[in-house]
């Protein structure tokens, strides 16, 4: 949330300018290549980005997506820039940034034997990405790109303290667990994407 | 102006550069283990032996344990601590009059003016006749052995709940839980208000590890009956030990008998001669924590889940004890999470955990009736007193007057941290 609203408050300058200026959808869809403890892993990857062009070779919004990880979906939020060398060109580089939190909105708590409790929280997305953009008429464009996600995402399992009394468990408070277990884990992709992108 | 092909080498450079670089990462995953455990510390006997018992004034409550009401006054435990004793003449502004500090207490009962507490190993027998004076009478010594880590060396083992938090994952073997003993799940208090001739003994809840019953003061541990002959009340004396199987958890008297609920099912003791308490019967049940309530002709018996009781279920059984040799469940009834009990005539009141306080009529046990349920009310255990009603719970001690069974009203609470 805290990454939320830094992004939005470096992006108000733009954005809250009172000036109507165009909006722009990028969506893109691709894979994350990564390795961990099992080998090399190629997941699904798709996500859009909502927002403006504030000048003529730059766009930034608001983007949502959805990466499928090795047992965990993850649901990244949050915001995407865009810097276009040559826009007016049919053929452009371009670079992009995207910053945002990763939920685990669509992961449920889970209850296992003896009462075990294991449950997944989100974390930082950050993803640098350059690539090149064909157009394909007046205001569409083919994008192509490679880029470098990073993604943070915890899983724990917990096994209850004994407590009549507690209403509701809360993962960070160490006193409603007798035991509990965190996996930090780091997803540190290797992204390639096709895209397209509108005004 | 540097031109558009070395521009696009740039560009397809810094794209290769990533390929190399990032197709070569890893992933990473860090594992902490948190653990609540309970460290073993280990204590010199004479440490707290030499120790005086300090009677301090009237303090809020921190964490009660257990109720026990004998005559006018309200006792209050507080596990590991000590016991609160609250003037309860009136049960509509009870007031604190002091607080005896005896660390490594669990237990109270109360006999002609004796007050009976463990101290780790050892039974103390307090003069309470003047409840602003109170003296230590008597130190029944090595009396509870089951804590001794080595009795020759006078050592005894306590444990103390400590947060480990640990990378390595040999953690894992960490070991939970704490002997049944000093765990408060098994809240304490003790028995029916009852009367044997020179005896007055108060009045405890139905989850009490304390009770006394002719003379003679009982107390269970986790695997124990232990007997003590009480007939000169300054003078406790022990008797002897019964080795009960495991999880034993509470102690009721009635009548001539004690009723010991485990969490394996309900044994009932013939206690006519009362040194020597003989086994009549038990009944068995599925492993639950299970406090006893009883009458002439039925037991009430809850059954409750938690982890200490993990393949518990929620459920009320009465049975028929009209041959205490051979106690047969009439009907079991569906329960929230019920915790201690207490009877009063006709009605059944219990504790049902964090789901309230409910009320029943069970004037024809084989079809229950409610009467009330006090959702808000989160208790553990109810001491049905000849003022009021007493009820323990997490926040503190309310009382209620209760002489219309249909409709509680409250009196008083006294709440955690307040006078």
């Amino acid at each position: 949330m805290k990454i939320f609203l830094l992004t939005y408050l470096l992006v108000c300058p733009f954005f809250c300018s009172g000036q109507a200026l165009p909006y722009i959808h990028h969506t893109e869809i691709g894979v994350l290549m990564g390795k961990d403890a099992f080998g090399q892993r190629g997941n699904f990857s798709v996500q859009t980005l909502q927002g403006v062009r504030f000048d003529r070779h730059q766009e930034m919004g608001f983007l949502i997506g959805l990466d499928s990880y090795p047992g965990i979906t993850i649901m990244p939020i949050g915001m995407g820039w865009r810097g276009i060398i040559y826009p007016q060109n049919w053929f452009s580089w371009y670079g992009g940034f995207d910053l945002g939190y990763g939920s685990t909105i669509l992961e449920r708590m889970e209850l296992g034997d003896w009462g075990l409790h294991s449950w997944f929280e989100g974390g930082i997305m950050y993803q640098p990405s350059i690539g090149f953009r064909l157009r394909s008429n007046g205001n569409s464009t083919f994008t192509f790109s490679l880029g470098y996600k990073h993604q943070v995402a915890n899983y724990y399992e917990g096994m209850p303290s004994e407590d009549p009394w507690r209403e509701r468990l809360d993962p960070r408070d160490p006193v409603h667990w007798t035991s509990l277990r965190r996996d930090r884990m780091v997803f540190r992709n290797l992204s390639i994407k096709v895209g397209y992108a509108w005004r | 102006m540097e031109s558009r092909y070395t521009q696009s080498l740039r560009w397809i450079g810094a794209a290769i550069f990533m390929l190399i670089v990032f197709s070569s990462c890893e992933d990473k995953v860090v594992t902490t283990y948190t653990y609540k455990t309970q460290v073993p510390v280990m204590l010199q006997v004479n440490t707290f032996r030499e120790a005086e018992i300090i009677i301090e004034p009237g303090k809020p409550l921190d964490s009660p344990g257990k109720i026990y009401i004998y005559g006018d006054y309200l006792f209050i435990s507080e596990p590991d601590k000590g016991i609160h004793i609250l003037d309860n003449s009136n049960p509509r502004s009870p007031s604190a009059l002091n607080f005896i500090n005896i660390p490594g207490t669990a237990d109270l009962a109360i006999n002609n003016h004796i007050l009976y507490a463990d101290n780790y190993v050892d039974l103390l027998a307090f003069d309470i006749s003047n409840p602003k004076e109170i003296q230590l009478v008597k130190r029944e010594e090595d009396v509870f052995p089951n804590l001794y880590s080595n009795a020759e060396t006078g050592t005894i083992m306590t444990f103390k709940d400590t947060l480990i938090t640990s990378t390595e994952p040999t953690m894992h073997m960490g070991w939970w839980g704490r002997p049944a003993f000093r765990t408060d799940m098994m809240a304490f208090g003790a028995q029916s208000a009852s009367a044997s001739a020179a005896q007055s003994y108060g009045q405890g809840g139905s989850m009490a590890r304390f009770t006394l019953l002719n003379g003679h003061l009982y107390t269970v541990d986790d695997h124990k009956l232990r007997v003590f002959d009480v007939m000169n009340p300054v003078d406790p004396n022990y008797l002897k030990e019964i080795s009960l199987g495991w999880g034993i958890e509470t102690i009721f008297p009635y009548k001539n008998n004690l009723f010991i609920g485990s969490m394996t099912g309900m044994f009932i003791f013939d206690a006519s001669s009362p040194a020597n308490p003989s086994l009549m019967s038990s009944y068995q049940h599925v492993t639950a924590c299970d406090p006893v309530v009883v009458n002439d002709t039925h037991a009430f018996v809850t059954l409750r889940s938690g982890v200490m009781c993990r393949f518990g279920v929620d459920e009320l059984h009465i049975l028929d004890i009209t041959n205490l040799h051979v106690p047969k469940l009439l009907k079991a009834y569906p329960m929230d999470n019920p915790h201690g009990l207490g009877l009063s005539g006709e009605h059944l009141y219990i504790a049902e955990g964090k789901h309230g306080l409910k009320s029943f009529s069970v004037a024809d046990v084989m079809s229950l009736k409610a009467v009330e349920h006090l959702k808000d009310l989160r208790s553990v255990d109810i001491i049905p007193g000849p003022k009021s009603l007493i009820v323990i719970g997490p926040d503190g001690v309310c009382q209620f007057d209760y002489q219309d069974p249909g409709k509680l009203s409250e009196l008083s609470c006294i709440s955690i941290g307040f006078q």
